[in-house]
């Protein structure tokens, strides 16, 4: 899976620590969903386009060999 | 995300008191998995103990991410032990010596893999990663 969450994270010029705040979890979760080591859970995705005012779908894409 | 299954964050330092304690015991020359032996059960006990309690204690951000991590270890620790006793079961045979098959320490691996494991990729890795960033 991929994820745009740098990006809208840039857009909104917030640091990993005030994103990791404000959707309930640690920076270094932040960190792996970036880095594309962690997949987040579908609570944490929504809680995330929520944040960012957009769909899932905006930040998360499926990656071909999903 | 609910978090379940974790001792409180203090535990850790509990834990690890207790398996220090445990350590300073004196160690009997006889078979302390013999049932009656009350220094092996109390050898035993607080090691395994301290063991569980450092493996299993909450971290200072305990999240979906670190429970993902303790699941992951948990299956990793659970491989290496079996491959571990496996390879013990091999060379006990071969070399017809019993001390290769210590049951104190069977339990002790499992749980001492699981928290080099667990601790090791969520604080050690992140760490390196952090000082090769700055």
């Amino acid at each position: 899976m991929q994820n745009l969450l740098k990006v809208e994270r840039a857009k909104k010029e917030i640091t990993q620590e005030i994103l990791a705040q404000a959707v309930g979890v640690s920076r270094q979760t932040i960190i792996s969903i970036e880095s594309g080591k962690y997949i987040p859970s579908t609570i944490l995705a929504l809680k995330l386009a929520r944040y960012f005012n957009t769909s899932v779908e905006a930040i998360f894409t499926l990656d071909p060999n999903d | 995300m609910k978090i379940s299954m974790v001792f409180p964050r203090f535990f850790k330092w509990l834990g690890l008191l207790l398996f220090l304690l445990a350590l300073l015991f004196p160690y009997p020359d006889e078979n302390i998995d013999e049932v009656n032996k009350p220094i092996g059960l109390l050898i035993q006990v607080t090691s395994f103990t301290g063991l569980l309690f450092m493996a299993g204690s909450k971290l200072k951000d305990e999240d979906e991410w670190s429970q993902q991590i303790r699941l992951n270890s948990i299956q990793w620790a659970l491989l290496i032990y079996m491959a571990a006793r496996i390879g013990m079961k091999i060379i006990a045979f071969s070399t017809q010596n019993e001390d290769w098959l210590p049951v104190d320490f069977q339990i002790n691996m499992l749980l001492i893999i699981l928290i080099v494991l667990f601790y090791s990729r969520t604080r050690l890795l992140p760490f390196i990663s952090r000082k090769k960033q700055s």
